[in-house]
């Protein structure tokens, strides 16, 4: 029984998808609760997933692996580990909190909700997936849905922001598919298994052609991270998605391209993972301050928390990059790197999320984002004021928040691999502080704006929606070890990985 | 050397039972329609539905027995296969136009008793495996769709199509002719495999007589599925002929063309016939997708996408084999699927006398038909190669089956190209999804459709679904298919190996 419980997890808003489909659709109301109240089952359940986890020989369990499409040799092959439970947890929060959120929504209710379910078997599809041809179709599944959420809900500028979202993912993924292709005929025995060809090693000894599918792969999963130079079409997307959008496109799409990373890229291509791993790194370092610097620079409040992701997204980077260019004498430092890494997808996906929902909650609002404008709404909204102080803290790695943890591992883990990246990526760290900083100081200090004296609070429902992120930033902050639970199988099984490589 | 001869052979006559019993049924309906117009506009789509439904049921049949080749035509697995997936894109073109023809007043009885002839021709171009008989299968293909392409005979479109399509594949099929007379002459047989081996087994050697004589047979099968640079005439036709007869030539006609195809590249010499083939596949696959990017008017830019799948779908035949030639098939089912469900879309969307056809007349139709803009941006998306839908399944097994064979260069090429796809499919779900819709009057507002048209389009959106996450038990038949294509292959060849001493003139693949 316990087998099937991904794919109840995974395909349980689809189901959910058929049945907000026969609602007519002047009947909002019964659509949004009826999606609301079917995603709480996904979530208990991937909570319960998240208790039950067990670790074991090889990490991998609630696995089931049956024929789909035999005669080429795919598999409908998935699993969960420590690398995937708790972006499953993640996925099924961040959804029900963005369908929350999404009350709001007036216009075209059930189309909206109906892409939201369609999206969530999507992400959660890419990581319980163990076969490439479905990680392929998840993949993609993830990517329309966000297409129309951003083309319909959308700012002024949606249509140029959803092609280009759409077009960018696109040419990243057919890019992976073609190393998908070389992967499979390399390895010759007719698999489309991660495991399987994981294990053959298709490219043991061929630099060249391992180096090109490296390559390959790292185009396809760069653009969804994104590093630095990919990483264009992020603030577009980011400020025309409507709020719940924002929020799953940076909690959870973005974490797809790291998964991608630890999942497929290092077991698979060790050796070029090693060869290449301080051009990843430098690309990181890039990501780290531009991002950082470019985040500054912004005017609007949504584009700043947008580049605030390309920034801690490339610690993520630098995290993997480090763990593959270790030696094997350093396996503790690579576990640590990438416990860091793992563990920082899941706190960025989390502090991200809320800082987006606060972003969405004060435009609503005041309808600009224009933080010149602001000032003084500390004074207004007091909820506001303390969920906002909370949600930059933890993005600016404040001790005793689950930032922190994440960052201080991934910059213990590199410390050995690249000392003077490491140390030039700490500018980052300090950038980050001053522009979460300032920010605060522009939206909620200094004088009471007296165009905003008069903006209500938050009311219940962006409450709902914003406290158990704040919550699992702190829970994570104070006390990581639940969590370190689960991803430090993973990551220990990966570092011992690479010791023949 | 003896002057060679033709040779008339009986056969067995259930090799011809199937396209015997769609001409047949296509007589009928004809009448029925002559004697009884007051009923025709029922009664006649009634004929044709019983007829296609009579002869599926016949080419079942003649697959069961297990008939050895002919000579002239063959009953082999693939053509059971090639002839059902005729057969149901003859069915939903009979279902799509329904509505079509009784909107532009075209009921006249002959319309559907042509389109079954074509559709016989059809059939007939992939069974056979010879090129005279071949020949025949393409005239017949042909000239019924040149009367349909005129068919409107009120709007000058209408009349402009039918008149460029008649002179350039008049053209086409001397060049299919001559090449058969050429190739012949060089080998002493018309059987496609037979002469094809004759070369490859030095009996006559690899003549540049016999060379230039499939290229030319290529160039006139290269014009009927529009492959670049013969596809010139592709976007006029497709924009003025009536809109189902377009769905069915971009389906049919297309599809025929391939199954020929399919026997003819596995004749080709080594070499020089596999270059040719794989610059037109890169040629047909840039120019096509480069094209449409530019286009405003819907039929247009399904002309310039259907050549573009041409180009991948030429990718298949070139790498042959089994996996190739299943593939092949496999993404023939999966165009017809998405195609027909596009045109469908277009013709609902199109309202009274061809009206709104620019992609701009769409805009927010999502939201004034719910079930046109989802069912639309299903097929844009299958189109574009996106999964979970057919046309990505049937991309993959296209590019996998080119891999193995060896041509991962054109891999590349074709998926770099199917990006540059996604961009105007695209375009169309964005016009319908994410743009305001205009004033309630006018084009645009014209969405409603008889209950027929709307289950069509639903069932085609499902089944372009299914298709693809079901695709397993279809990729077995198709499979099976190729492998039947194969066997005969290797059949019409024992059937000369006895004597391998002959001359040339004794080549003729009979039975004897």
């Amino acid at each position: 029984m316990d087998r099937w419980v991904l794919t109840v997890i995974t395909f349980l808003p689809l189901g959910l998808l058929a049945a907000v489909l026969f609602v007519p659709g002047r009947r909002p109301n019964v659509i949004r609760w009826l999606s609301i109240a079917g995603s709480l089952v996904p979530l208990a359940l991937s909570a319960w997933l998240w208790l039950d986890y067990s670790g074991g020989a090889h990490g991998l369990q609630y696995a089931v692996n049956r024929p789909w499409i035999p005669l080429i040799g795919v598999n409908y092959h998935v699993g969960a580990d420590g690398l995937s439970v708790p972006m499953i947890f993640l996925t099924t929060l961040l959804t029900t909190i963005s369908l929350i959120y999404s009350l709001n929504i007036k216009e075209r209710v059930k189309e909206f909700y109906c892409l939201f379910l369609l999206l969530e078997t999507g992400m959660l599809g890419v990581f319980v997936a163990l076969d490439y041809f479905l990680f392929y179709v998840f993949w993609e599944v993830s990517l329309v849905p966000m297409y129309f959420l951003i083309g319909i809900w959308g700012g002024p500028r949606r249509e140029y922001a959803a092609i280009k979202f759409f077009l960018y993912t696109l040419v990243g993924s057919v890019a992976m598919l073609l190393a998908i292709l070389a992967m499979y005929f390399a390895t010759g025995a007719r698999t489309f298994d991660i495991i399987a060809i994981a294990g053959a090693q298709p490219f043991a000894g061929q630099m060249a052609l391992q180096g090109l599918v490296f390559w390959a792969l790292f185009l396809g999963f760069a653009i969804k991270v994104p590093v630095w130079p990919f990483h264009t079409w992020l603030p577009d997307a980011h400020v025309e998605a409507p709020t719940a959008g924002s929020v799953i496109l940076a909690g959870v799409l973005l974490k797809m391209g790291c998964y991608g990373f630890l999942r497929i890229v290092l077991p698979t291509l060790p050796e070029a993972a090693q060869q290449y791993a301080v051009w990843v790194a430098v690309l990181a370092l890039i990501s780290i301050v531009y991002g950082a610097f470019v985040a500054m620079a912004q005017m609007d409040f949504k584009k700043l928390i947008a580049y605030s992701s390309v920034n801690h997204m490339g610690y993520v980077m630098l995290g993997i990059a480090a763990a593959c260019s270790l030696g094997p004498a350093n396996l503790s430092d690579r576990a640590t790197a990438l416990n860091g890494a793992m563990l920082q997808m899941f706190s960025h996906g989390v502090i991200t999320g809320a800082l987006f929902l606060l972003v969405g909650v004060v435009y609503e609002r005041a309808h600009t984002r224009d933080l010149r404008e602001f000032g003084g709404l500390g004074a207004v909204m007091a909820k506001y004021s303390v969920l906002l102080w909370m949600s930059c803290f933890a993005s600016l790695g404040l001790p005793g928040m689950s930032g922190f943890v994440a960052e201080f591992f991934v910059f213990r883990g590199a410390f050995p691999a690249y000392l003077l990246i490491t140390c030039l990526s700490m500018i980052g760290l300090v950038v980050t502080a001053a522009y979460l900083l300032w920010t605060i100081q522009r939206v909620l200090l200094g004088p009471v704006n007296p165009k905003w004296a008069g903006l209500k609070d938050m009311d219940w429902r962006e409450i709902v929606s914003v406290v158990p992120l704040i919550a699992l930033m702190i829970l994570f902050g104070v006390y990581p070890a639940p969590i370190f639970r689960i991803l430090n199988g993973y990551a220990t099984g990966l570092a011992s990985y690479f010791v023949g490589g | 050397m003896t002057a060679p001869s033709l040779q008339i052979i009986t056969w067995n006559l259930w090799v011809s039972a199937p396209v015997c019993a769609l001409a047949a049924s296509a007589m009928v309906t004809l009448i029925a329609g002559a004697f009884w117009p007051a009923f025709a506009r029922w009664l006649t789509p009634c004929l044709a539905l019983g007829g296609i439904a009579l002869t599926a049921a016949f080419t079942i049949l003649a697959g069961m027995l297990g008939l050895p080749p002919a000579g002239m035509q063959v009953m082999d697995s693939f053509t059971v296969v090639f002839d059902l997936i005729i057969l149901i894109a003859a069915f939903i073109t009979v279902l799509v136009s329904n509505h079509y023809v009784t909107r532009e007043n075209l009921e006249r009885g002959e319309y559907y008793a042509l389109m079954m002839l074509s559709a016989s021709g059809a059939m007939l171009m992939a069974a056979s495996d010879n090129y005279v008989m071949m020949f025949l299968g393409l005239e017949l293909l042909s000239i019924p769709l040149y009367v349909l392409a005129g068919f409107s005979r009120g709007r000058s479109e209408s009349q402009e199509s039918a008149l460029k399509y008649l002179l350039l594949g008049a053209f086409a099929s001397a060049f299919f002719v001559f090449g058969a007379a050429l190739v012949f002459s060089a080998t002493g047989s018309t059987n496609i495999v037979v002469a094809g081996d004759a070369t490859e087994r030095a009996l006559v050697g690899t003549t540049p007589i016999y060379v230039i004589g499939l290229a030319m047979i290529l160039t006139a099968l290269a014009f009927k599925v529009a492959l670049v640079p013969f596809h010139m005439w592709t976007p006029d036709v497709y924009q003025g002929a009536p809109t189902s007869v377009t769905a069915f030539m971009a389906v049919v006609a297309k599809a025929a063309g391939f199954g020929a195809l399919a026997r003819v590249a596995a004749a080709g010499p080594e070499g020089s016939w596999t270059v040719l083939l794989w610059g037109l596949s890169a040629a047909t696959m840039i120019w096509g997708n480069l094209l449409a990017i530019s286009q405003n008017n819907i039929k247009r830019l399904l002309a310039y996408s259907s050549i573009a799948h041409a180009g991948y779908l030429l990718m298949g035949i070139l790498a042959g084999g089994r996996a190739g030639i299943s593939a092949v098939l496999f993404y023939l089912l999966a165009y017809a699927a998405m195609t027909f469900g596009a045109f469908a879309a277009v013709i609902i969307l199109a309202g009274r006398g061809d009206g709104a056809e620019d992609i701009e007349d769409y805009r927010g139709i999502a939201r004034r038909s719910p079930l046109l803009g989802w069912t639309m941006a299903i097929f844009m998306f299958s189109l574009a190669g996106l999964p979970p839908f057919a046309g990505f399944f049937g991309k993959l097994y296209l590019f996998s089956a080119a891999v193995e064979a060896g041509y991962p260069g054109l891999t590349v090429l074709a998926v770099l190209t199917s990006v540059m796809g996604v961009f105007y499919y695209l375009r169309v779900t964005v016009v319908m999804w994410m743009q305001e819709p205009e004033a309630e009057s006018g084009p645009a507002a014209q969405t409603s459709a008889p209950l027929l048209s709307r289950l069509v389009l639903s069932a085609l959106a499902v089944a372009v679904l299914a298709l693809g996450i079901f695709s397993s038990p279809v990729l077995r038949w198709t499979n099976s298919g190729s492998a039947g294509l194969e066997r005969s292959a290797e059949a019409a060849i024992q059937m000369t190996l006895p004597e391998p001493t002959n001359a040339p003139a004794a080549l003729s693949g009979g039975s004897r």
